[in-house]
């Protein structure tokens, strides 16, 4: 399985380099000397338009296991996001990322990045990751937007 | 003319009102309302689904117009598509015939596009029909379609296009097997027509009308799939060629064709057939024509379609033979290409390092396009994807030493990434105030900045430390330009964004240009008012570079940092710089960032100057609200490096007025409720700032590594913490924040900064401050918050609370052993176990509390469980906790309430809502595993196996065999695991007896399969074979076995 993983890696990330939606990167990991590391990702993805997400852009890292694409990479917010749908170790709870739920080799990183996008405004209430944001967002969707949009000020981008 | 006998024939007056029917939806009156409009939509579908809509074919396409002539064309596609069962087979061979008499007629007759295209498409369609199963009803018939209509006069354009549309249906066909090889076996035997076609209208090139090559380079880009590499050789002249048309449709449409074959250039068997058919060719010709096309952009000032393609062309020539440009970079070999190629690039020979070297200035021209991107120019971006893997491919060159090499390839690759670097400072420039640039503008460029950032990291690592110097040399100038001529900062800014944009690649080690960076007289010259842009990088510079003032290179470091202010002057600058922005609400944020982290970073080296911070303390009116807490949790991490009893009296100058301020709020009733609650939730994260700053540095930790300094430690602690004032002020934290419980805790808002304070507030034996707040008497108050409503957010700090009272095991005291140690371990021993004691008399307390509260909410049944998943999985959680620390706990409950336990679990376990269940799963499966390690629970624990062992394997089996959802299975193997293991004696005995006389839901597992599961699991203490066998009997039992689907999506 091994010799699939990199090679996808590489080809995923050529595509992602000539084509990518606006506002988001992603790109290898890379240690002090510039050796890259194809098997973690650094993220960042932007809060859509029009949402009390948008503004902020929330790092994510992506950690490919050896038999990726047969299994689904790990995506863990850093520092954790409150969100109803991320551990509070910062790992997204998504079915597209459960290799028991709907991951399927096929699906892109972009694919992938676009459905954390959407689920960072679309919490999924049948998996529940995180007791406080889920608490809040069950019991008071006014105070569960405030500290969003608290959240989304404190990840503007720095550019 | 074609036998039409078989199609059925219309009235006049039927074919009239289907005429009518369509113009009136293609062109609707504007007295026509939307419903009706739909009325008639319907009744024209309804008319082509009916058998006589055959009939309609004709008549329509002889009407005059057009749109009823592409429904007549539309129809015969559909009526092939839909109803080819009930299409007599012995009318197919007629039908074929009229179908291309139909087409030629059309394409003869000058009707439009889009009418033509469709009658292509509904003959792909009849082939799909037909040759897939049969490929003799129709012999070869993509050659025999070319013939009919070249006969006919066809155009060669309209040839052309029914050619690449046979290649895209084909490709994108949903046949499957045999049927699809033998499309694709059609395509491949007509590749010799096609290629004569394209090439035969290509190598006329520019002498041909433009949709003619337009058409050809079109449908040699669909039937890529198809062509060899020698077919594709016989193009590659022309496509050369038609790369100097003046024609910016056939320009852009040859670079695209080009991009395609670049990109699928691995398909050349043979390395150097690509580098000599592509390669080389494209680099002179970027070398003749690259430089004018370029020029010519930048003395009109836009960059046209045919300028944009050229560099896509040229970076995508790039992004795949990256490594080929470096291994020739310096080469002085002259580059012979192969003779179609040079009779028509028609050029001198030419070095090849000159040819390389030359394709990157233009990539560096490209790079640099005058103006700002999104607003002046959108091309300069797309060369971004080139420098990355250049530079990645100039790490694995290896050039063998040679007389061939003209130069230090080195040298010739940094010289161009120092270009590049002084090219990108300029391009994520700012313009000055006042551009007036829209939102998105904006949002493009900062996106733009940002991969800059990501290029510079590339150019870092080829340049290395020279770069951040001359970046430091740029912005000593930038400031010193500003301060003569009294200009903007934008470069300067500019400039300072490249600096933090390369932070992660630095080696503090071996850089030495930082001290310059942070030289007190450099930061102290920035300015800090106004210019909001500028001061919010150089925030976030500081915050980035946070960690540097604080490293100490190693001893055998052989950089000496040169003579100047010290780093903790630097360090005091740089706070001295962030603290000025802190009352400025646009860069608040970022300020009080950027101070977290620098305080966070050097707590050891800011807190001998602590009394500073107390000016910033006194001024916290000024700041934002916001921002508060981090600005006191920054402080109060400064407060922490002092010794214990030190730390008292500021902390207490910064918490008390917090309390105080709660306590106030809370005794006006009569304040609007919006505003107190806003005023609680700001005090009580303010509080939980303070609380968290004081957290020590997991580092500091790490460096306890004897009971004694341990021990130490946390002495000098509990003796600070005996002081009567902070011991006060924590009584009076305990009494407000039950207040807070009491009064306001169900409130979504201040329930949540309640659970952050509790978090920050309270900690590990090891991990305690002066601050922090014992447990007992926060369980409790979480207990009076559950009585009021039940949330998982309650429940799971609960559980944090539960985890924090277990007692760690004590650090063993260095030295060598004599009698006075021997006596201080049995102390600290004794102490340990004291303290054990009465952590686990709080946690049984809680433990009965919190289970006469939500016991009672599970009981009202399976619906409280289904629409409160949350709830369910922080139950166990809290469950679980008990078990992993304290399950003789659980023993001990009343025998009903443990009873409740163990049938909301089986509940729980029956669910399909998947996150329940697996709470319940591992909370069984830690209460069992935990209980066998128990000697003394022994016989509790057999009563416990003889009253639920059995039920708790029957959900187990009955789960795997089909009632759990296949996600959880490995939750269901790990809970059988536990039981078999764990449970030796019992389990085989509940095993045989539940495959015995169970049907086990919904299994399809026979008695031989459930005799080989049992053969397989019982006796086994391997967890591995468990895990195989179980999953093994899950497929069976849900009659996957034997099926791909199964096995591809079995856990392991």
């Amino acid at each position: 399985m091994s010799g699939i993983c990199r090679p996808r890696l590489a080809e995923e990330r050529k595509q992602w380099r000539k084509d990518h939606p606006f506002g988001f990167f992603a790109k290898p990991a890379k240690a002090a000397d510039g050796t890259m590391n194809l098997m973690e990702w650094e993220v960042g993805i932007p809060g859509k338009a029009n949402t009390a997400w948008d503004g902020g852009l929330y790092k994510l890292t992506m950690i490919f296991p050896e038999d990726y694409p047969s299994k689904p990479p790990k995506c863990k917010f850093t520092p954790p996001l409150f969100h109803p749908n991320v551990y509070p170790s910062g790992t997204v709870c998504l079915s597209i990322l459960d290799e028991e739920k709907s991951w399927k080799p096929a699906i892109t990183i972009k694919q992938i990045l676009l459905g954390i996008q959407d689920l960072l405004d679309d919490p999924n209430v049948n998996d529940p990751a995180q007791s406080e944001a889920y608490t809040m967002f069950k019991n008071d969707k006014t105070a569960y937007e405030k500290k969003i949009r608290q959240q989304a000020r404190e990840n503007f981008p720095k550019n | 003319m074609a036998d039409v006998s078989f199609l059925p024939t219309l009235p006049d007056s039927d074919v009239q009102r289907t005429t009518q029917t369509i113009i009136q939806i293609s062109d609707p009156s504007p007295g026509l309302s939307a419903e009706a409009l739909k009325i008639l939509q319907n009744e024209i579908l309804e008319i082509q689904r009916r058998p006589e809509a055959w009939g309609l074919v004709i008549p329509l396409l002889n009407h005059e117009n057009p749109q009823v002539q592409f429904f007549g064309a539309h129809t015969i596609q559909v009526k092939i598509v839909r109803d080819w069962a009930s299409f007599p087979e012995n009318n197919v061979a007629a039908l074929r015939d009229l179908l291309l008499q139909l087409t030629v007629h059309a394409l003869v007759t000058g009707k439009l596009g889009v009418i033509t295209r469709k009658l292509f498409v509904a003959i792909c369609a009849l082939a799909h029909k037909i040759v897939p199963y049969n490929t003799e009803q129709w012999p070869n018939w993509i050659v025999h379609c070319t013939e009919v209509f070249s006969r006919a006069g066809v155009q060669t354009a309209s040839l052309l296009d029914f050619l690449a549309i046979v290649s895209e249906e084909v490709t994108t066909t949903d046949l499957i097997g045999v049927h699809k090889d033998n499309m694709r076996m059609v395509c491949k035997d007509s590749t010799p027509v096609v290629l004569a076609a394209v090439s035969t209208t290509l190598a006329s090139g520019n002498g041909r009308p433009e949709k003619h090559v337009a058409a050809a380079l079109n449908c040699f880009k669909a039937w890529l799939p198809f062509w060899t590499v020698d077919d594709t050789n016989v193009v590659l002249p022309a496509l050369y060629s038609l790369l100097n048309s003046e024609e910016e449709l056939i320009f852009v449409a040859t670079s695209d064709l080009l991009q395609e074959l670049l990109d699928s250039s691995g398909t050349y068997s043979k390395h150097q057939s690509a580098v000599g058919h592509l390669v080389e060719p494209l680099l002179v010709w970027f070398d003749a024509r690259g430089h004018q096309i370029l020029a010519r952009s930048i003395q009109d000032g836009i960059v046209g379609n045919a300028s944009h393609s050229a560099c896509k062309l040229l970076v995508t020539l790039g992004e795949n033979w990256a490594s080929e440009l470096c291994e020739n970079i310096v080469n002085g070999t002259l580059m012979s290409l192969a003779p179609p190629y040079m009779t028509v690039l028609n050029q001198p020979p030419k070095p090849k390092a000159q040819l390389v070297q030359g394709y990157l200035q233009l990539t560096l021209g490209y790079t640099g396009l005058p103006g700002y991107f999104g607003v002046d120019e959108e091309t300069s971006e797309l060369t971004n994807s080139f420098w990355y893997l250049l530079q990645e491919a100039l790490w694995e060159a290896t050039w063998a030493d040679s007389q061939s090499m003209i130069a230090d390839p080195r040298e010739v690759s940094k010289s161009v990434y120092v270009e590049l670097v002084k090219i990108l400072q300029r391009k994520c420039t700012y313009p000055p105030e006042g551009h007036g640039w829209l939102r998105d503008q904006v949002d493009r460029f900062q996106a733009y900045r940002r991969d800059i950032g990501d290029t510079l990291i590339n150019a870092f690592y080829v340049i290395r430390d020279d770069m951040l110097g001359y970046f430091i040399d740029t912005l000593v100038n930038d400031i010193s330009a500003q301060k003569t001529t009294g200009g903007g900062w934008e470069s300067a800014e500019s400039t300072l964004h490249c600096i933090s944009s390369i932070q992660e690649a630095l080696n503090y080690e071996t850089t030495i240009h930082l001290h310059r960076l942070f030289n007190p007289t450099l930061i102290q010259s920035l300015p800090s008012t106004g210019t909001p842009r500028l001061r919010l990088t150089v925030l976030n510079l500081l915050g980035s570079y946070a960690s540097w003032f604080t490293y100490e290179p190693p001893e055998s470091s052989k950089i000496v940092a040169p003579a100047g202010p010290s780093k903790v002057e630097m360090l005091l600058a740089a706070v001295g710089y962030v603290v000025s922005s802190l009352p400025d609400p646009t860069l608040s944020v970022q300020a009080a960032l950027a101070l977290r982290d620098l305080c966070d970073a050097n707590r050891k080296m800011l807190a001998p100057h602590i009394t500073a911070f107390g000016e910033l303390h006194d001024n916290l009116s000024r700041i934002p609200d916001a921002e508060r807490s981090k600005v006191l949790q920054s402080i109060s991490s400064v407060i922490e490096a002092l010794p214990p009893a030190e730390q008292v009296h500021p902390i207490e100058n910064m918490g008390r007025p917090i309390v105080q301020k709660l306590v106030d709020v809370l005794n006006s009733p009569n304040a609007p409720p919006v505003d107190t609650r806003a005023i609680i939730v700001l005090q009580l994260e303010t509080l939980a700032g303070v609380a968290r700053g004081l957290t020590r540095l997991s580092d500091d930790i790490v460096d306890i590594d004897d009971e004694v300094q341990g021990q130490a430690v946390v002495r000098s602690i509990h003796n600070a913490r005996e002081d009567r004032g902070i011991s006060e002020f924590r009584e009076e934290i305990l009494a407000v924040l039950g207040r807070c419980v009491e009064m306001a805790g169900h409130d979504a808002s201040i329930g949540q900064a309640i659970n952050e304070l509790v978090k920050s507030i309270t900690a590990l034996p090891g991990d305690i401050t002066i601050l922090t707040l014992p447990a007992p008497p926060i369980l409790s108050l979480i207990c009076r918050a559950l009585q009021r409503q039940i949330t998982a957010s309650w429940l799971a700090l609960a559980t944090t609370l539960f985890s924090q009272m277990k007692q760690p095991v004590p650090f063993p005291i260095s030295g060598p052993p004599t009698e006075e140690k021997s006596q201080r371990e049995a102390e600290i021993a004794q102490q340990y176990a004291r303290e054990a004691e009465e952590g686990k008399n709080v946690v049984r307390q809680a433990l009965s509390m919190f289970l006469s509260i939500t016991l009672p909410f599970f009981s009202n049944g399976q619906k409280a469980m289904d629409d409160n998943p949350d709830i369910v999985q922080g139950f166990f959680s809290l469950l679980d906790a008990v078990s992993l620390n304290f399950v003789e706990l659980l023993y001990e409950l009343p025998e009903n309430v443990l009873d409740a336990v163990v049938q909301c679990s089986l509940q729980s376990m029956a669910l399909q809502e998947r996150y329940s269940l697996i709470a319940a799963c591992r909370f069984l499966a830690k209460f069992i595993q935990g209980s066998a390690a128990r000697d003394s629970l022994e016989q509790q624990r057999q009563q416990f196996n003889a009253r639920y062992g059995k039920a708790i394997m029957r959900t187990v089996l009955v789960g795997l065999a089909g009632v759990s959802p296949r996600s959880a299975t490995p939750n269901l193997v790990d809970l059988l695991s536990a039981l078999l293991v764990r449970c030796v004696s019992e389990a085989p005995r509940w095993l045989k007896e539940l495959m015995a006389e169970d049907s086990l839901g919904e299994s399809k597992a026979g008695p031989d399969e459930k005799e080989k599961f049992l053969k397989a699991v019982i006796g086994t203490k391997s967890n591995k074979k468990i895990r195989e066998a179980a999953n093994q009997f899950a497929l069976v039992a849900r009659g996957l076995e034997g099926t791909s689907f199964g096995y591809a999506t079995a856990s392991n």
